[in-house]
């Protein structure tokens, strides 16, 4: 097949927490598929990864890709590459395309173009209900035979109750993850920024905290009452940690994530009216983002997404409450994750595989097999201590350059992404 | 000009006490026509201003009107978001074209929050907050302050309290700046919903009980309520705000004999304050309007002179 690799990786670490392995092993990749013995052809190119190590590719829980028929998001082939770069090999797109993933066609319709145009593996979440508008279900036995791969009505959720706990009963026969994006609607329409003294000062309608903490509160109660697993997603505030946190001891079968921007800004980000900052769930506030780390190293918090909603630049240089939430997260979320963690976790390459590589995997029923001997090579080459700043400059070009970590500096980063035996991205030279 | 160093005056968080009392001993100089000022309308002759009024507004533009024609300069109105000049463009867009018509100043008032500082991130020339959404409202406070000093001398250690819907208001940040910058001892007072605690961490003193909140004040500084917005949500009716939050003649026997009543306008009477008392010798409210003209005339005068 065209573009399979063959190459000798020699000297890198292997990490990968779902076999336990930690160790440095040389790797041969073989018409693309990985070799843990040198086999011919032995004249193949031979890498040297000394320092580096080579991790399982991360799964994202939260895409937002708006846009099949027109031109007010990010072309995919875009959106994708920047994907390739921040280290992912599958994408879970929310339901809020357009046209919405409510019905058999429509998600036919958004994975034919997304199988054509994609250069990483996309997966569609449809909706719950129909439109994500919260009064009827939608036909989730037929989107499943359709193609989706879990049902969520992000970035909204189903204000009534009835249709919300009736939407989970129904979604549990096929088996499909249901992702709850936690919010009170009516507690959260309108609002611009996370409600606070900052948000005071600004003027800015505040969302408060407990529009997230409700709608954890309930998911919670519904997981229990009906025994059917549910996903939170997003998770912005200290509270929800926090109930998550005493749901997980009493085995109710939640889990939940948070994105890796809200692991290293906060609300001090809009302090300018940078509507590059204007997140999807809002930044909080410097106890929210302490909490989501200890969530995270914990284990409250099982997965880290990067929440990813790119916008054209013209539809963010307006004035603040005018511009649509969301920001941009896939190129960063690894460097970002690393930058909040290496201080505060014991083995953090391996925590944060877990967070991006492993319970991602596991929430959406995927294949465990990771790194195994004659699979195609599906993995990461990330460099430690590799200092780089993401800017104009660095990020892939495209129409967007909505991202809260413009002119940011880290120091890691994914040299190089293997996908289904193929070379996605490389920045390793030789 | 001397120590000023502001190319915008986007909202009084971002001045300090000097900045404010120049601009107050400024606008002091123009009332009392002192003759290194005179004629006012030769200071910023052949200038041209633009007032870009993308909300309803009367007694601000029209004071920032007389102000520009007061300092000779040339003022255009650019008003409503449906206007031709703006109709469907983004503040962007709109920026340039009146950069382009050769405005040296450029007066915002704008439903977003933020959107000045916006604006003069986009053009050249400076920008003058005339209100922005709930944000500030800079020329309005600094026309309260200078109304204050004005009656009641120096602001440090005068207790003044700011009355009514504080969660909406820009005319309260405003104020909250500069007064607390100024050393005044600040209460702010309203309903609950209205009022949110966390502000307390600002310096100021925070009361749901309308007797306490102005039995010692040396002034009252009410709010106009936009019953249009909050009503239902926020409080359950006027009559019932007017029973709790209301100035009414009753309340007159508890205010110091030397206090005063001020209000940004326009007035909803009988809900926020009864006609005697909005009427009477404790009430400011025309003076605030009059004072306005020299205040705007000093800012005009600070950011154009400055930066030509």
């Amino acid at each position: 097949m065209k573009g399979l690799v063959n190459c000798d990786l020699i000297g890198a670490r292997i990490v990968n927490p779902a076999s336990n392995t930690d160790k440095c092993i040389d790797l041969f990749i073989r018409d693309g598929r990985i070799s843990y013995s040198s086999k011919k052809p032995e004249k193949c190119e031979k890498i040297d990864l000394t320092g580096k190590i080579i991790t399982p590719s991360f799964v994202d829980l939260r895409l937002h890709q708006k846009d099949f028929a027109g031109n007010r998001s990010e072309k995919l082939s875009i959106t994708t590459e920047r994907a390739a770069r921040g280290g992912f090999s599958v994408l879970l797109m929310m339901p809020n395309t357009n046209p919405v993933a409510d019905s058999p066609a429509a998600v036919r319709l958004i994975l034919e173009r997304a199988q054509k145009d994609a250069k990483v593996e996309v997966l569609l979440a449809g909706t719950l209900t129909q439109n994500a508008e919260g009064k009827a279900l939608s036909p989730m036995g037929s989107l499943m035979e359709a193609g989706v791969s879990a049902v969520s009505d992000c970035p909204r959720s189903p204000s009534n109750n009835k249709i919300f706990i009736n939407a989970v009963k129904y979604a549990k026969m096929f088996n499909l993850p249901i992702i709850e994006y936690p919010r009170t609607s009516d507690l959260s329409d309108g609002s611009m920024a996370h409600e606070s003294l900052l948000s005071f000062k600004l003027g800015l309608q505040g969302e408060p905290r407990i529009s997230e903490e409700l709608a954890v509160h309930r998911a919670i109660a519904v997981s229990k009452s009906l025994d059917v697993s549910i996903h939170l997603s997003s998770i912005s505030t200290y509270s929800s940690v926090n109930l998550i946190r005493e749901a997980k001891k009493q085995n109710v079968s939640i889990t939940a994530d948070t994105t890796a921007n809200h692991l290293i800004l906060t609300e001090e980000s809009i302090q300018s009216y940078d509507a590059n900052a204007k997140t999807e769930p809002y930044l909080c506030e410097e106890s929210d983002r302490q909490s989501l780390i200890d969530g995270v190293l914990d284990g409250t918090l099982d997965a880290i997404t990067s929440g990813h909603d790119s916008w054209p630049n013209h539809l963010k240089k307006v004035e603040f409450d005018k511009a649509p939430p969301g920001t941009m997260g896939l190129e960063t979320a690894f460097s970002a994750t690393y930058k909040a963690l290496s201080r505060k976790a014991k083995d953090p390459i391996a925590l944060i595989l877990e967070k991006l590589a492993i319970n991602p995997r596991k929430i959406l029923g995927q294949n465990m097999d990771l790194l195994v001997e004659n699979e195609l090579a599906n993995f990461n080459i990330v460099d430690l201590g590799n200092n780089w700043e993401y800017s104009k400059k660095t990020m892939h070009n495209g129409d967007s350059e909505n991202s809260p970590l413009l002119n940011t500096s880290f120091n890691a980063r994914i040299v190089a992404n293997f996908y289904k035996g193929k070379i996605v991205y490389s920045s390793i030279t030789h | 000009m001397k120590g000023w160093h502001h190319n915008s005056l986007l909202g009084l968080e971002y001045l300090s006490a000097e900045d404010i009392n120049q601009i107050l001993d400024l606008a002091k100089s123009f009332k009392e026509g002192v003759a290194d000022l005179s004629p006012a309308d030769n200071l910023l002759r052949g200038k041209r201003i633009i007032n870009l009024f993308m909300e309803p507004s009367t007694r601000t533009r029209i004071a920032f009107e007389i102000a520009t024609k007061s300092l000779g300069a040339d003022v255009i109105s650019i008003m409503g978001e449906a206007s031709s000049l703006t109709k469907g463009e983004t503040l962007h867009d709109t920026a340039m074209n009146v950069q382009a018509l050769g405005a040296h100043a450029i007066i915002l008032r704008h439903s977003s929050p933020g959107s000045p500082l916006l604006l003069s991130q986009m053009v050249q020339v400076p920008i003058i907050n005339a209100g922005d959404g709930s944000h500030e409202h800079p020329s309005q406070a600094l026309l309260d302050i200078f109304t204050l000093r004005e009656r009641l001398g120096p602001i440090e250690g005068k207790r003044i309290t700011i009355l009514g819907d504080i969660l909406f208001s820009r005319v309260a940040r405003s104020n909250l700046w500069g007064l607390t910058k100024l050393g005044a001892n600040v209460t702010l007072a309203g309903p609950s919903t209205l009022l949110p605690n966390e502000v307390a961490s600002l310096g100021v003193k925070v009361s749901h009980n309308l007797q306490d909140a102005i039995e010692s004040a040396d002034a009252i500084m009410l709010l106009r309520i936009q019953h249009e917005r909050q009503q239902a949500s926020h409080f359950p009716s006027l009559t019932e705000y007017s029973k709790m939050f209301g100035l009414s003649k009753s309340l007159n026997k508890l205010l110091k004999k030397e206090a005063i009543i001020l209000h940004p306008g326009p007035i909803n009477r009988g809900v926020e304050i009864d006609c005697e008392l909005a009427d009477s010798s404790k009430s400011v409210i025309l003076q605030q309007v009059a004072n306005g003209i020299f205040v705007r005339m000093a800012i005009l005068y600070l950011l154009i002179a400055r930066n030509s």
